[in-house]
């Protein structure tokens, strides 16, 4: 072989490895999962640590728990489980999904035996603080959104896509395992609603 | 040059390639294109020289659009502020996500009596496609194909980049056709709604 064709070699296998090894996130995860797939849905993990601002509105700190002033880590919501849904103000997807959304937050408020053990936030990636209420004056969305212009939040919790749902164990006192992950959109509130229930071990 | 020079090389070229490849990779992007988001990559900010300034009466132009029909900025004149949302190209990152918050936000622009003309240099059937993908309903706002001749009238605007794309711009436009405002933004970056909210509210107090 001349050194031409032993350079290409190399090159075509190094850059394949590397690529291999840069596709492929530290956990093992895809870097770009499939919609729909779920992926640690059964596998417990520590939710990565960000923090978000401790809302201003009295009626959302209240639903959250919170009091005070400054910021609040998930793990810190008065409630069992968090969903999270992350979304985008420019996401078709999340436009269409957030009747949906909103009917899986009205099932829980409906239910009293569930509706101080879950709570819901947002987490608008990539959306500056208009964006983001925009998004939820547009769509009516009855639990707490928090922009997230610098994606700080996506980036800890690898969204790289949305939206993105993701269930989170809490007790309140900072405990945050993460439960649950849906890329994409779900079709049906009640059958996402069951799945929560079930994988959380709430019901 | 030995065999472990030539192994510095090819490592050396298959890092560059490698970045070059992942980063693409950006975060919250929206899922429903994105098996069909080609990756550019980050592209230089801006490659194209500014023509116009605030002040200026902005060309008048005539294009296609995905509806059929043709439409002119002349169309609106006396009658509604216009603004003019250039992006570089479809099924794209960034673009493939502006329109969708702009399609949202019809209320917006109809508070500031504007209406909103989405222009890029692709061809109508790959504008008709790609903006399908972007709501279950057609958008709200015209687009418009400045495919041929070729990104004329973003070369009018004078945001025609050398590689045929055009600038991620906005012109907002009053009724009188003169420009009211221009951002020809970061190519990579998504304008920020506000800014042009902003935009719009400055129309009104003229």
């Amino acid at each position: 072989m001349n050194n031409d064709k032993r350079r290409g070699l190399t090159l075509l296998i190094v850059a394949a490895a590397l690529f291999t090894f840069a596709w492929v996130s530290p956990g093992g995860t895809p870097a770009f999962a499939q919609t729909g797939q779920k992926l640690y849905s059964d596998t417990k993990r520590s939710l990565p640590e960000f923090n978000l601002p401790i809302p201003q509105d009295q009626t959302e700190k209240d639903y959250l728990g919170l009091s005070g002033k400054g910021t609040f880590k998930i793990g810190q919501i008065k409630a069992q489980v968090v969903i999270i849904e992350v979304f985008s103000f420019y996401c078709p997807i999340c436009q269409v999904q957030a009747p949906l959304v909103a009917e899986v937050y009205q099932k829980i408020q409906g239910r009293p035996d569930l509706k101080e053990k879950i709570k819901m936030i947002g987490i608008a990636a990539t959306n500056s603080a208009f964006e983001a209420k925009s998004f939820k004056e547009t769509h009516h969305v009855p639990f707490p959104v928090f922009p997230d212009e610098e994606a700080d939040a996506a980036i800890a919790l690898d969204v790289k896509y949305t939206p993105t749902f993701i269930g989170v164990r809490v007790d309140g006192t900072g405990s945050q395992e993460q439960f649950y992950w849906l890329p994409g959109a779900f079709k049906d509130s009640t059958k996402f609603l069951e799945e929560i229930l079930k994988t959380s071990g709430l019901e | 040059m030995g065999w472990k020079g030539s192994l510095r090389k090819s490592i050396t070229c298959a890092v560059i390639v490698v970045i070059v490849l992942s980063s693409g990779v950006a975060y919250g992007q929206s899922a429903i294109l994105r098996d069909a988001i080609y990756p550019v990559g980050k592209l230089a900010p801006r490659d194209s020289s500014p023509i116009l300034k605030v002040g200026d009466t902005a060309p008048d132009f005539t294009l296609p659009s995905i509806e059929g029909s043709k439409v002119s900025l002349r169309d609106y004149r006396d009658r509604k502020n216009v603004v003019i949302s250039f992006v570089p190209a479809a099924w794209t990152p960034v673009c493939s996500d502006q329109w969708p918050g702009y399609n949202v936000s019809k209320k917006l622009f109809e508070k500031h009596n504007a209406m909103l003309l989405g222009i890029t240099v692709d061809n109508i059937p790959t504008l008709y496609a790609w903006t399908r993908q972007m709501s279950p309903d057609k958008l709200w706002f015209p687009v418009l194909s400045d495919f041929y001749p070729h990104g004329a009238v973003a070369s009018r605007y004078g945001v025609l980049r050398s590689s045929g794309e055009s600038e991620r711009a906005l012109f907002v436009i009053d009724k009188k056709g003169t420009i009211r405002y221009i951002d020809i933004h970061d190519i990579n970056k998504r304008p920020r709604l506000e800014d042009l909210a902003r935009a719009l509210e400055l129309l009104d107090k003229q």
